[in-house]
């Protein structure tokens, strides 16, 4: 760890580092010099430790060395006293018991002949007994190898498994007293005689000593019993060197390691002569060194004692060298309080007396310059609260207006935006830094052109600018923002130098404003479509009349003429040339939402499909038509001739907008309109409705086309191919039974129109369809026609008179009330136009109904005014005929009338 | 501890004396509460119910080989530590071995075998003369059986007949011997002291003690009492000294060492001689036996 006496300094007084530095140099001086001692006396002590043990081992191996030396020479005391040349066998045998009793240790004797014959043996023990075979067989080894001995022989240590008690023989020669050889004595010697001996030695107060054999297995132990478990100690360092016969194992100074007992010892090992054992004793480690640990301890608690002292002294130095330091501090301290005028006392040692002085000097200066400077800072605080309070009044205007400020200074491009602009698009001020790029980046992309111009303007003119744009809100909404400015600060040459402006939020202006043209808009088509209504209503009337009188004419000549007749084809034509300009007339009506109808329940799944089957020819041949009825479809109010027209103008549509081939997909289907559909889908309400759907392949329409299909005379066909009026049709009869129209296109992909009727609640059957099939129906009732039209009348009267029924004709309302009257028979229905002059055909009818209840009325018009119709729906209870009418129309019409109810 | 000879009674002795020294105090580290067996108990004895181990014993120590085998037996079930006494470790299964005895047993062994041999050896060299040498034994004592292994083949070696007499009461031991004292020659030159609790036993001893001494038998003895008594010599071990060596193993046991780890201690013999008694039956003891006696007595 790196210490840098910058780190040492920091945060301590100069008495304190000095009074360490003092202490710290004293105890590194006594712990060095105390080291250095005691390492001295250490090796010293060692040394005697060393030839303490040594001499200890010594004499106990020479004890020990001693005991087999004083068995060997008993055994050859023996030898020598007993003459072998003159000693019988018997006398041998006296001889060997008396050893016997004169040595303990001795367990077996024997006296043997040059040959190795046994001459008299002696036992303390009887020599049959067991597990003694192994022992007799060293004995007996040992025995044949000193029957040519010349000098003491001693056996290796063996082992008596009875006993598991360490056994050794000892042999010496029997000689002659002419020192020939006769023979041998051999004495087998118990060691554990030697334990007590080897026990009484004393190793210092708590050492002790024991023997090991040339294996290292310990013959002699006070602990006798690790003795009988045959231990072995060459694991021991001094015993392993000795074993394993190293050039060290002669007598070593001690070592340090863990003894015999386990404890820390200083051993030494010293190896006998004779026999080839090593006596070993150990000394506990703290016994042997207690005088190193002693004066160790001693010089330690006089260090401490020294280092105490050397604290004491060197705090009392460093005081007497800081006092006059402190002293200055304390005066510096309180001039800092407050007291300024204050001076340092002048005294102490030089240095402190130049400081002192020149410390006082410099707090003079300072006080003069501080007093100044507090003059200053008193102008300054006034001059700061001032900028304060007006920076609080504006950021009080600030809040209190809704619009956002903004200030953007030109020659640093520094950008201010008052909180009020982050907060007017929902953000917490100073989330977005007030830079340019934030500004830029919150802009519709549409409107960075205008907005970038603008500014840019205002940079080089001297006009106030005012431009809008969006601008991102928090909420991910665009806002409409109306941002003013000018510039505000100009240099000499009036280039500005700053700009400054406001920002306030123009959405809801701009959203009244959008609604406001949508309205208008939507008001321009009302009055262009009640334009129209009026007109085509107006025109129907008499256009109507007029085609009734030819289509009339045309079919009363056509009736008589056969087809080979060289006018037929011409009345035919006639006729069908009327009949399209009767459907251009009623799909007028229909658009504008003045076709008198009849609506009735009907399921359109029986509908629909009949009128397809006649609209075929329409589609052509390579339009696959297809027809998806939906399952268990709801019934709806309808007329069905509205149906027809809605198919034959959307199937036309379809047909011309696929260009070759491809598909025309007809279906209904129920669906319930939620809330969430009709949010989408303004004109229509939440609720059960079928919905009647064409889908084509074709080429689809884009957004601008699709924007403009439902207006009336919005055609994108060629001049002559489409009326423009088709789509208008649609709409007027969708919107005419409460329904809604949606049209889901795009370019390229087909188009799909789905219609939503509501569902009729209540009826179960729809209302069956009126057979007009089949033979004209004839007639012979009165029947008074009243018209104003004299052409039309005269049409009227022809084919009411064709088809059988007797005719009062009657040119106005007037007229026909007379008639009436004076009709001698009974009339049976009166046929009446419904717009005449004087009095329509409602008044009239009321009329002739007062005066003849029985009779039935049916009025005829071209286009059915509001007086027996709502909103082109007739009335309940009248019946009705729309001009221009066929023959078979009228015929099915008169019976349907006479003969309901 | 179990005792289940009285006469053994000096083993106690020494224990006491050495664990004393060893810085046992009787009564103050260590309490000794002695139960004795009777005679009349059959072999083997069993201790079981002994009330002393109901008590909370911490050692068991018995002597001599019954009275170990029944301390054994208490042990393997208590776990009891066991501490045995001149008890013969051969043909009694008292220890794996003498080095590591195994268990929680160890003791001081009864070096038999080595003594009996000994003792036949000696009575045919003081008293040569002798051909036939009565042994009366406890047919079911552990001791038996090795010593006859030892007896059988020696005697024949020497030339002896063993005059075995296996009993298994003292009743049966004493009538063989009234039996014998009804006959003109008794059957026997010599007796020889087996080493059994029946031989041992007060009334046994006394039986063969009286039995030599009406007939004028040379008697080979065992303990010192059985020469101070009437044998012409007796080889064994000085019961004092058993108890001794039995000290330091009960010592290591109390300071923690398992008992199946230390090994098994073998006591020295002795030999004593009644001088006088030999005298009187003419019998001469040969001078190196006297060198080698503990104690003469004359």
């Amino acid at each position: 760890m790196v210490f840098s006496s910058a780190e040492f300094t920091r945060g301590r007084t100069l008495a304190q580092i000095l009074m360490v530095t003092f202490f710290a140099g004293i105890v590194v001086m006594l712990v060095l010099s105390g080291s250095l001692q005691l390492w001295a006396y250490f090796q010293a002590e060692q040394r005697a430790v060393e030839t303490n043990q040594l001499l200890i081992a010594e004499g106990a191996g020479s004890a020990v060395a001693g005991f087999i030396q004083e068995k060997g020479r008993v055994l050859a005391t023996a030898a020598w006293l007993t003459n072998p040349d003159t000693t019988t066998p018997d006398r041998w045998h006296l001889v060997l018991q008396e050893l016997l009793g004169l040595e303990p240790a001795f367990r077996r004797l024997e006296m043997r002949d040059l040959d190795g014959r046994p001459v008299a043996a002696a036992a303390r023990y009887s020599p049959r007994f067991p597990n003694r075979s192994e022992v007799a067989g060293v004995a007996e080894r040992f025995s044949q190898s000193c029957r040519a001995a010349t000098g003491a022989m001693i056996s290796d240590v063996y082992i008596d498994p009875a006993t598991s008690e360490p056994l050794v023989s000892l042999c010496t020669p029997v000689v002659n007293p002419l020192r020939e050889p006769r023979g041998a004595l051999i004495a087998e010697v118990n060691l554990k005689f030697m334990w007590d001996l080897v026990d009484r030695l004393r190793v210092g107060r708590t050492g002790y000593a024991f023997v090991v054999d040339q294996d290292g297995d310990v013959l002699a132990f006070g602990d006798t019993a690790r003795v009988l478990k045959g231990e072995s100690a060459a694991h021991l360092p001094p015993v392993s060197r000795f074993v394993t016969g190293s050039p060290e194992a002669g007598p070593r100074p001690a070592r340090i390691y863990r003894g015999l007992t386990g404890a820390v010892v200083v051993g030494t090992c010293v190896p006998l002569e004779t026999p080839t054992w090593a006596i070993v004793t150990e000394l506990p480690w703290a016994e042997a060194y207690r005088g190193v640990i002693t004066t160790a301890v001693a010089s330690l608690a006089i260090i401490g004692v020294m280092a105490l002292v050397a604290a004491v002294v060197g705090r009392t130095i460093s005081r007497s060298l800081t006092e006059s330091l402190v002293g200055l501090k304390e005066t510096a301290t309180r001039i800092a309080r407050g007291e300024r005028s204050l001076q340092a006392a002048v005294d102490g040692p030089e240095e402190v007396v130049q400081l002192s002085a020149a410390f006082n000097s410099m707090s003079s200066q300072l006080r003069q310059s501080l007093e100044a400077l507090e003059a200053r800072c008193t102008e300054i605080a006034a001059a700061r609260d001032a900028v304060k309070a007006s920076e609080e009044r504006l950021r009080l205007a600030q809040d209190g207006v809704s619009d956002g400020i903004w200030d953007w200074d030109l020659r640093s491009d520094e950008l201010y935006l008052s909180p009020v602009w982050y907060r007017m698009l929902g953000y917490d001020a100073g989330v977005l830094p007030p830079t340019w790029e934030t500004w830029f980046s919150l802009l519709h992309p549409d409107d960075h052109e205008n907005a970038a111009n603008e500014l840019l303007a205002a940079t080089t003119s001297d006009r106030a600018f005012g431009v809008e744009y969006r601008m991102l809100a928090d909420d991910g909404s665009w806002r409409w923002i109306l941002c003013r400015g000018r510039a505000v600060t100009r240099d000499r040459e009036g280039n500005p130098l700053r700009l400054a402006g406001s920002h306030s939020d123009v959405t809801e202006r701009r959203k009244a404003e959008a609604q406001r043209a949508e309205l208008e808009e939507k008001l321009t088509q009302a009055q262009r479509m009640e334009a129209v209504a009026l007109l085509a209503g107006g025109m129907a009337h008499d256009f109507n009349n007029l085609l009734s009188v030819i289509l009339g004419r045309a079919e009363l000549a056509l009736m008589r003429l056969t087809p080979e007749d060289p006018s037929y084809a011409d009345f035919s034509e006639i006729i069908a040339v009327g009949d399209r300009s009767a459907n251009l007339t009623r799909q007028l009506l229909a658009f504008a939402r003045r076709q008198t109808i009849a609506p009735r329940a009907l399921d359109l799944n029986d509908t629909v499909p009949r009128i397809l089957k006649l609209l075929r020819r329409i589609t052509g041949e390579n339009v696959d038509l297809v027809w998806r009825p939906g399952d268990g479809l709801w019934l709806v109010t309808m007329d069905p001739a509205q149906v027809d027209q809605i198919l034959a103008n959307l199937l036309v549509n379809a047909r011309d907008a696929i260009a070759d081939v491809g598909s025309v997909t007809v279906e209904t289907r129920n669906l319930t309109l939620d809330a969430a559909f009709c949010a989408t889908h303004p004109e229509c309400e939440p609720g059960d409705h079928v919905m009647l759907a064409v889908s084509d392949t074709g080429c689809g329409m884009d957004r601008e086309t699709l924007s403009k299909i439902f207006t009336p005379f919005f055609t994108t066909k060629e001049i002559g191919s489409g009326t423009g009026l088709g789509l208008a049709t649609v709409y007027g009869i969708v919107r005419q039974n409460h329904g809604s129209i949606s049209v889901d296109s795009e370019p390229g992909r087909g188009s799909t129109f789905s219609i939503y009727i509501p569902r009729l609640a209540g009826e179960s059957r729809a209302t069956p369809e009126p057979d007009d099939r089949g033979a004209i129906p004839m007639g012979g009732e009165t029947v008074l026609l009243v018209e104003d039209d004299e052409a039309l009348l005269e049409v009227c009267t022809a084919m009411l008179e064709e088809l059988g029924y007797t005719v009062v004709a009657a040119n106005g309302a007037v007229q026909a009330l007379e008639r009436a009257r004076v009709h001698p028979g009974p009339i049976h229905l009166a046929v009446s136009d419904v717009i005449m002059p004087k009095m329509n055909g409602r008044e009239l009818a009321h009329r002739l109904l007062a005066t003849f209840p029985g009779m039935k009325l049916l009025l005829i018009s071209g286009y059915a005014a509001d007086f027996i119709a709502h909103q082109g729906v007739l009335d309940e209870g009248l019946h009705f005929l729309q001009k221009p009418f066929s023959l078979r129309g009228l015929a099915v019409k008169l019976r349907e009338v006479l003969d309901g109810p | 501890m179990l005792c289940s000879i009285p006469a053994f009674e000096p083993i106690l002795e020494g224990l006491k004396e050495q664990l004393g020294q060893l810085g046992y105090e009787d009564g103050v580290d260590v309490t000794y509460e002695v139960r004795f067996r009777d005679d009349r108990e059959p072999a083997p004895w069993s201790v079981k119910g002994e009330p002393l181990l109901a008590r909370g014993a911490d050692l068991l120590f018995a002597f001599p080989t019954e009275a170990a085998i029944a301390a054994k037996e208490v042990a393997s079930s208590t776990g009891l530590p066991v501490v045995f006494a001149y008890a013969g470790i051969e043909n009694s299964n008292l220890v794996d071995g003498v080095r590591v005895p195994g268990g929680n047993i160890t003791g001081v062994r009864f070096p038999g075998p080595e003594q009996i041999g000994k003792r036949l050896e000696l009575i045919h060299s003081i008293a040569p003369q002798v051909k036939r040498i009565w042994v009366g034994y406890h047919r079911e004592y552990p001791n038996t059986a090795p010593a006859l292994g030892i007896l059988r083949p020696l005697a024949r070696a020497f030339g002896l007949e063993l005059v075995e007499v296996p009993v298994s009461t003292l009743d049966e031991l004493e009538a063989d011997l009234a039996g014998r004292s009804q006959q003109d020659d008794p059957g026997m030159d010599a007796m020889l002291i087996m080493p059994d609790g029946y031989n041992h036993s007060p009334r046994g001893w006394e039986l063969i003690r009286d039995f030599a001494d009406r007939h004028r038998l040379p008697l080979a003895g065992s303990f010192l009492y059985t020469v101070e008594e009437g044998a012409v010599f007796g080889n064994a071990n000085d019961l004092k000294d058993v108890g001794r060596y039995a000290a330091p193993l009960v010592a290591k046991i109390f300071a923690g060492i398992p008992a199946g780890t230390i090994p098994v201690v073998t006591p020295e013999q002795d030999l004593y001689v009644n001088i006088g008694r030999t005298q009187e039956l003419g019998l001469e003891v040969p001078e190196g036996l006297l060198r080698q006696a503990k104690v003469i007595i004359h």
